[in-house]
C-alpha cells in the first residue's frame, strides 16, 4: 500500500500546502481555487511557514535534502492534526508523494528526521496522505455538486483539458490505481467531468491531455520547452477547442511564458487562451471576469471572456 | 471415512476428485460457479498447448469420469463459508443461495485456482476504453468459435499483435512473477489462427519468449511453418491510430533502438494469472500462510509441492502459482493420494 | 557478449589525425575502432548504483518501455535520447559509447512517464540522471544548462525556504550569458506587478524562522556534492574506458 493512501476517516479540513508557484506567479490559481472550495462548502487550512518542494530539480543534487524539503510541510501538516494533504501544483504533490514514499524506509526516515530535528522543524511520522486539489474537489464535491453551484454555466465554450505529466504519477508514489476513487493515470478525466458539469464542452480526447510541457527546462532548453508548449496549442488547435484548462501552475506559466516563440515559430493560429481550472469554475460559479483574475494570465482570457459578454 | 473434500472444479480438482473415487474415498466436490471446468471452460480455452488438442478433449473425459462415479458428490454453485478443526478432518460450512449445511470430512484439497488479471488495471493498453484491445482469454473464445472478427465493426482482422506480460513481471500493477502460459498461449492463437487465415498477419511483441521445455518446439514452427513475427520490446502504450479506426501500438524496437509506431486491427493482451478469489478464502479459512504473490505457498515446495503443512490440508494446481493444464491433473492426483493416506491413518 | 547495434561508423564526423607519424584522417571508427566490443566494465554500473538516486540500475531488464513513452524519444523526436540504451551502456560500462550521448542525456525533461511504467520498477528518470552527473563529473561532459539551472535553483530555495522566481531567472540569465531583451521583462515584470504577483529582492517571502534549516541543508547539499566528485574520480576508468 502507497505511502500516499489515506489511513483514516478523512480530515473535515485537509492541510493546504500553497508551494511557492501560488503564492507567485500562481496567484490567480491560489485565489480562484479557494473561492472554488468555499462554494462547495468545502475548507482547507494552510499550512503556515511551509517551504517550496524543491520540484524535480533538488533531487539531482542531494537525494536527502530533496526529501527532507517536503517532508518538512509533511510534518508540519501532521502537527496540525491532519492527515491528509493538499496541493495544487502537479511538481509539489509530485514532491511530496516521492517524499512520503522515501521515508517508508524506517533508515531514510531517521536521517531525515535528524535533519529536520537540526534545523528546528518538527519529526515527521510518514503518516500524510497527499492529494491534488483537482482530485480533492472531485472526492468531496464532485459533478454533481458542482453542476448544483453552477450559475452562468460555460455553454457554448469548447475546452482542452490539459493535464500534464506528473497528474496521478508515478503511482508508485500516489498510489493510484490502488486506491479506489482515484483518476485513470493514463486517461484522467475527473477535470472533464468538472468542467462538463460547468457547462463547457470537453474534449475528453484532447491528445495533448498528458503531454508534458516541457517546464522542468523552461529555461535551461528553450527549443524542447517552446516545442511542448505548442503542441499542447495546437492538439488544442486541431481537435476545435477555444481554449486550454490548466490544472498546474509549471504547464500554465510554461505555455504562456513561450507565447511569443510559439506564435513567431508555429503561427498565430495555434495561440489560445489558456487558464487554471478554478478560474473558469469561479466564472460558473458567478464571478466576476475580473473576480476570476483571468487578466493575470499572459494569454488574456479576459479579452476572450469579455468579448463573449462575460461581466 | 468421511469424505475428503475437493474444493475447487477446475481441472485441478477434477483430477483429485476422480482420483479418489478409484482409490475408492468418497469426494465431495464443491464448486462456486454452476458448472464444472473451471477457466478452461468459463473461457471456452480452445486448442491446449503444446499438442493443440482441443480442451473438450481433456476436460470431456475428466468431467466424465467425476460425473459417472457414484463416490464423488458434487456440489455445483456452493461455496465454503466456515470451517473447523476436529479431532480428525474437518467440519465445513456449505452454502448455496438459499441453503446453508454443515459437512464433516476427513480431509480437504484445496484445488481453487487462478483468476486472469483485469486488464482495465494496466491503464496505459487502453482494455476496457477500446473494443478492439481484446484480452486473450476472449480471443480462445472467438477462435472456438472461429469467429476472429473485431468486436468494434465486425470485420475481419488483417493485423493483430500480441502484447505479453501483460499483469505479470510488472511491479506497477504489483504482480512480479510470471505466467508461464502467456508466451506458449499467445504463439498457439497465432499459430491456431494462420492456419485458419493465412491472410491474418500476426506479430508478437515480447520480452523474453519463455516457451519451457519441450513447448520451444511450437515456438519454433510457429516462425518457420508460420510465419509469425516477432519484435523485442514491450509496448509501452496503445493509442487509437489516426482516423479512428485502428489502434495504434507504441513501443521501442530495442533491436533498432527506434520508436515503433504501427497500426493493428486488434490487440490481444496475455493477461497474467492471479491468486483466485477462491484461494484468497480458502487461505483464511483454513489460516494458511500464503507467499508474497498471494499464492498459497506448500510447506516444502520442492519436495512434496501437495503439502500445505497443516495436517489434513492437501494442495493442487494454480492455488499454489501458475500452472499449465498437465502438471494441475498431475498434483490433483498427488494431492489424492496424500488426502487418502491421511484420512485412512 | 553484447553487440552494440548502433554503427560505429560516424560519417557526419571527420577529423585530421596522425598516430606515430601515420596520417590516419578521415570519417571517425571506419578502420580504427574495431566493431568487437571486448571491455566489459562494471564500474559506472556499480558507481551509479551507489547514489541514492541511482540505486535502481540493477533492476533494468531492458525491456524498452520507458523509452517507448519517453518524451523526449517519442513526443519531441529526439530518438538518440533513449533511456534504455543510456542504462545499458553504463551496465556493460561502454564508456566510449556513452559518451558520444555527453550533450543528450542531461535534456530529461523529468517528466516521469518512465517511472510511472517502468515493469520492474526502476527509478529511470533519477537513473538517467544519475548518469549524467557521472559523466559530468568525471569530465565527459561538460556542466549542462540544466546543471546550472538546478543549482542557481537550489541556492535560491535554501535561502528563504521560499523561491523567490524573479531572482532565480535573473541569476541564470546571467549564468547562461543570456539576455532577455528589456522590452521583454519589462512587459512581463509590470504585468506580474499589476496583478500582485512580483514579490522579489527585499519583497521576497521567506518562511519563518528558516535560517537554521537553510543552514543545515546547504551543508547538507554541499556534503554530498563533495562526497559525489570524490566517487566519480575513483570510478573513473583509466584511457576514458577504450578497450
Ligand atoms: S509466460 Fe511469457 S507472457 Fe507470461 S509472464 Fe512469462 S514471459 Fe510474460
Ligand atoms: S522500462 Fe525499466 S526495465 Fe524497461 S528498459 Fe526502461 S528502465 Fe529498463
Ligand atoms: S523523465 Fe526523462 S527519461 Fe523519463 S520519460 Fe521523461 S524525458 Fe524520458
Amino acid at each position: 500500500m502507497s505511502a500516499s493512501a489515506p489511513r483514516g476517516p478523512p480530515d473535515a479540513s485537509p492541510a493546504y500546502y500553497p508551494g511557492c508557484s501560488l503564492d507567485g506567479l500562481g496567484k490567480a490559481y491560489e485565489v480562484t481555487a479557494q473561492r472554488v472550495i468555499e462554494r462547495l462548502g468545502l475548507s482547507l487550512d494552510r499550512i503556515v511557514d511551509y517551504n517550496c518542494c524543491g520540484a524535480t530539480e533538488v533531487k539531482n543534487l542531494s537525494q536527502d535534502v530533496s526529501i527532507a524539503l517536503p517532508a518538512r510541510n509533511l510534518a508540519l501538516a501532521r502537527s496540525m492534526g491532519r492527515q491528509q494533504v493538499v496541493a495544487a501544483c502537479n511538481g509539489c504533490v509530485y514532491s511530496l508523494a516521492r517524499a512520503n514514499d522515501a521515508v517508508t524506509d524506517p533508515a531514510t526516515r531517521g536521517r531525515i528526521n535528524a535533519t529536520l530535528e537540526k534545523g528546528g522543524a518538527p519529526a515527521y511520522d510518514g503518516a500524510a496522505s497527499v492529494q491534488h486539489v483537482l482530485e480533492y474537489i472531485h472526492a468531496r464535491a464532485g459533478p454533481e455538486r458542482v453542476r448544483a453551484a453552477v450559475t452562468r454555466p460555460l455553454t457554448g465554450l469548447t475546452v482542452a483539458p490539459y493535464y500534464g505529466c506528473l497528474y496521478t504519477r508515478p503511482k508508485r508514489y500516489t498510489g493510484v490505481g490502488k486506491t479506489p476513487g482515484t483518476d485513470d493515470p493514463e486517461h484522467p478525466h475527473f477535470l472533464d467531468e468538472l468542467l462538463e458539469a460547468c457547462g463547457a464542452k470537453v474534449l475528453t480526447d484532447y491528445s495533448a491531455k498528458t503531454i508534458c510541457c516541457g517546464g522542468g527546462h523552461a529555461l535551461s532548453d528553450l527549443d524542447v520547452s517552446v516545442a511542448f508548449g505548442a503542441s499542447i496549442l495546437n492538439e488544442a488547435k486541431r481537435a476545435g477547442a477555444d481554449l486550454v484548462a490548466t490544472i498546474c501552475p509549471l504547464g500554465q506559466i510554461n505555455i504562456e511564458n513561450h507565447l511569443d516563440r510559439i506564435r513567431a515559430s508555429y503561427g498565430d493560429e495555434v495561440i489560445r487562451p489558456v487558464a487554471y481550472f478554478t478560474q473558469l469554475m469561479s466564472l460558473a460559479f458567478g464571478s466576476s471576469v475580473r473576480e476570476a483574475r483571468l487578466h493575470d494570465n499572459f494569454s488574456r482570457p479576459d479579452l476572450f471572456f469579455r468579448a463573449r459578454g462575460f461581466p | 471415512m468421511n469424505p475428503i473434500l475437493v474444493l475447487g472444479g477446475g481441472p485441478a480438482g477434477l483430477s483429485a476428485a476422480a482420483e479418489l473415487a478409484s482409490l475408492g474415498a468418497d469426494a465431495l466436490l464443491v464448486e462456486r460457479e454452476a458448472y464444472l471446468g473451471g477457466n478452461p471452460k468459463r473461457w471456452h480455452y480452445s486448442l491446449l498447448a503444446p499438442d493443440l488438442r482441443p480442451a473438450e478433449e481433456i476436460l470431456g473425459p475428466l468431467i466424465g469420469r467425476v460425473e459417472g462415479s457414484p463416490k464423488v458428490e458434487r456440489r455445483l454453485s456452493t461455496t465454503l463459508t466456515n470451517s473447523e478443526r476436529l479431532e480428525k478432518g474437518f467440519r465445513v460450512t456449505l452454502k448455496t443461495a438459499d441453503t446453508v449445511e454443515n459437512r464433516e470430512v476427513s480431509a480437504v484439497v484445496l484445488a481453487t485456482g487462478f483468476d486472469h488479471f483485469d486488464s482495465r488495471r494496466k491503464f496505459e493498453y487502453g482494455y476496457g476504453r477500446y473494443p478492439d484491445v481484446i484480452d486473450f482469454k476472449e480471443l480462445e473464445g472467438m477462435i472456438h468459435d472461429d469467429k476472429v472478427v473485431r468486436p468494434s465493426d465486425g470485420r475481419a482482422p488483417k493485423r493483430i499483435a500480441w502484447i505479453l506480460c501483460v499483469g505479470s513481471r510488472d511491479i506497477q500493477v504489483g504482480n512480479p512473477w510470471c505466467c508461464r502460459l502467456g508466451c506458449v498461449v499467445s504463439i498457439k492463437q497465432a499459430v491456431e489462427i494462420r492456419q485458419k487465415h493465412p491472410e491474418i498477419d500476426a506479430w508478437i511483441y515480447y520480452m523474453d519468449i519463455r516457451t519451457y521445455g519441450l513447448w520451444e518446439d511450437l515456438y519454433w514452427k510457429s516462425m518457420q511453418e508460420y510465419g509469425i513475427k516477432y519484435i523485442r520490446g514491450r509496448i509501452g502504450q496503445v493509442t487509437l491510430a489516426e482516423g479512428g479506426d485502428r489502434l495504434l501500438a507504441t513501443g521501442e524496437d530495442t533491436i533498432l533502438s527506434r520508436p515503433t509506431e504501427v497500426p493493428f486491427d486488434m490487440i490481444v493482451l496475455a493477461s497474467g494469472m492471479e491468486p483466485g478469489t477462491g484461494t484468497k478464502e480458502a487461505a483464511s479459512l483454513f489460516g494458511l500462510p500464503v507467499g508474497p504473490e498471494g499464492f498459497l505457498t506448500p510447506r516444502l515446495s520442492d519436495m512434496n509441492p501437495v503439502d500445505s503443512g497443516s495436517p489434513g490440508v492437501y494442495f493442487a494446481g494454480a492455488a499454489t502459482g501458475p500452472k499449465a493444464i498437465p502438471d494441475a491433473v498431475t498434483e490433483g492426483m498427488g494431492a489424492a493420494l496424500r488426502a487418502f493416506q491421511y484420512a485412512r491413518e | 557478449m553484447p553487440i552494440v547495434e548502433k554503427s560505429l561508423v560516424e560519417v557526419d564526423r571527420t577529423e585530421k589525425l596522425e598516430i606515430d607519424g601515420i596520417d590516419v584522417s578521415g570519417e571517425w571508427n571506419t578502420f580504427l575502432r574495431s566493431r568487437v566490443q571486448a571491455h566489459l566494465d562494471v564500474r559506472i554500473s556499480d558507481w551509479v548504483k551507489g547514489q541514492p538516486q541511482g540505486e535502481t540500475i540493477t533492476r533494468c531488464w531492458q525491456c524498452g518501455t520507458c523509452t517507448a513513452g519517453c518524451c523526449m524519444h517519442t513526443d519531441y523526436g529526439l530518438t538518440e535520447f533513449n533511456p534504455r540504451y543510456f542504462i545499458y551502456l553504463a551496465q556493460v560500462g561502454y564508456e566510449e559509447e556513452l559518451r558520444k550521448y555527453a550533450t543528450t542525456v542531461w535534456r530529461c525533461v523529468s517528466c516521469n512517464k518512465c517511472v510511472e511504467r517502468c515493469p520492474k520498477g526502476v527509478k529511470v528518470e533519477e537513473v538517467i540522471h544519475t548518469i549524467g552527473t557521472y559523466l559530468e563529473m568525471t569530465g565527459a561532459a561538460p556542466e549542462s544548462p540544466a546543471d546550472r539551472f538546478d543549482r542557481a535553483y537550489a541556492s535560491n530555495l535554501l535561502e528563504r525556504g521560499i523561491l523567490d522566481e524573479a531572482a532565480l531567472f535573473r541569476t541564470y540569465e546571467r549564468l547562461e550569458g543570456r539576455k532577455t531583451p528589456a522590452r521583454d521583462l519589462l512587459r512581463m515584470g509590470l504585468a506580474l506587478l499589476r496583478s500582485g504577483r512580483l514579490h522579489t529582492g527585499p519583497l521576497a517571502h521567506r518562511t519563518r524562522g528558516w535560517k537554521k534549516m537553510g543552514r543545515v541543508l546547504r551543508e547538507n547539499l554541499e556534503a554530498d556534492e563533495r562526497a559525489r566528485r570524490a566517487l566519480a574520480v575513483s570510478a573513473a576508468p583509466p584511457n576514458g574506458g577504450r578497450p
